[in-house]
């Protein structure tokens, strides 16, 4: 029997592993996020990313932000062992934009700005708005699960260590 | 934070079981039962309870004031009495200095001491405002889903707390480990790796 209130401290550690592939398919692959969600336009990096290193016990936290998140210091925060634990994202899909901020531990979304709907005037409108909002809110977090579904089916198969693990260490040490 | 607003944070949760049929008619009476319950003139420095979304301070609960759609939509409402501690102290320097002069007496008991500030904090709770605070639920029921638009960690608690006890189901958090389980089609083979995984070292 699994306890779930546990389970959230004890495997932290995957939402944080996501998010740093998801930052390396961001800078290195993005076609490779377009084929497991065909209906992405951009995803880009927005002004803030938490790097949380938690080896050999030690938690340490940076935080670094800036247009494009300095790539520099993110690449330096991840050569010494730390991870993404939260990062600002911008999601572009035909007209419409998200931003949001994504925590790995706990996948909640904050921050999040939606694209924009009608001003509504009347009683009557707030209806149409809310059902809209709520539709946007949706399609952000479906758009999320979609990766995080690839992601943690890759995460627990052997091309995880045979192939991705590879690839990310790779890209950790060219930089 | 509102549904409405220009900027949200949503935690997400899978519910856990079915209401009794009519759905509808469980769910109003669930939110009328548990309504807030308003605190002021009372003694009490807090109240938790479901409050209509559109609203939230004079609305009651019926069924076109909670369904938009096909989504169940109320307010999780948290009305909350501050003292600050620098009034309590100053009010209890000036009652114990009464009691001590009409006793005679150069000092005062622990239980005495108690009793002051015990009724200090009941007599300024009921004359100061609660500060409301709404947080907006929208539970879409045939997907089993629910959107709570707020990230913080008391809310969070409070809404876990007040959904299980309106509706004896339970709302279960939707973070990475829950999400594979529960929401990413994996096999019982996956689910077993899953629940063995360790983290993965980038750096050696």
């Amino acid at each position: 029997m699994i306890d779930i209130s546990a389970s959230y401290n004890k495997y932290g550690f995957i939402g944080n592993e996501f998010l740093t592939w998801l930052l390396f398919l961001i800078e290195n692959d993005i076609d490779e996020l377009s084929k497991i969600n065909n209906s992405l336009i951009t995803l880009e990096l927005g002004d803030r990313i938490v790097m949380e290193n938690i080896q050999e016990n030690v938690n340490k936290t940076i935080t670094i932000r800036g247009d494009g998140a300095s790539l520099e210091e993110v690449m330096t925060a991840l050569g010494t062992g730390a991870l993404v634990s939260e990062i600002n994202l911008s999601y572009k899909n035909n007209d419409q934009n998200w931003k949001f901020t994504l925590t790995g531990r706990s996948l909640k979304l904050t921050s999040l700005k939606s694209p924009k709907t009608i001003i509504f005037e009347s009683g009557n409108d707030i209806e149409g708005v809310f059902l809209e909002k709520v539709y946007l809110y949706i399609t952000i977090t479906e758009f999320i699960d979609t990766f995080f579904e690839h992601f943690i089916k890759i995460r627990l198969s052997k091309d995880w260590i045979d192939t991705t693990v590879i690839s990310i260490k790779s890209w950790i040490n060219q930089k | 934070m509102g549904i409405l607003s220009s900027s949200v944070s949503i935690t997400r949760y899978k519910v856990e079981g079915e209401l009794q049929k009519p759905v509808l008619e469980t769910v109003c009476s669930g939110f009328k039962k548990n309504c807030i319950n308003e605190i002021e003139n009372k003694s009490s420095d807090k109240s938790v309870g479901w409050a209509c979304f559109d609203n939230p301070f004079v609305g009651n609960f019926h069924r076109s004031s909670f369904l938009i759609g096909t989504n169940i939509v109320v307010s999780l409402r948290i009305d909350k009495k501050t003292i600050p501690a620098k009034v309590v102290e100053k009010e209890y320097a000036i009652e114990a200095n009464k009691r001590l002069k009409k006793s005679g007496r150069d000092f005062l008991s622990k239980q005495e001491k108690k009793d002051i500030k015990d009724n200090i904090v009941h007599s300024l709770n009921l004359k100061i405002p609660s500060i409301p605070n709404i947080y907006d639920v929208v539970w879409q029921y045939e997907e089993k889903t629910l959107l709570f638009f707020s990230s913080m960690k008391n809310p969070i608690e409070e809404l876990e707390s007040l959904f299980y006890k309106t509706f004896s189901i339970r709302l279960i958090n939707l973070f990475p480990f829950t999400m594979s389980l529960f929401k990413s089609n994996l096999s019982d083979a996956e689910k077993n790796i899953l629940i063995n995984l360790s983290p993965t070292c980038f750096t050696e």
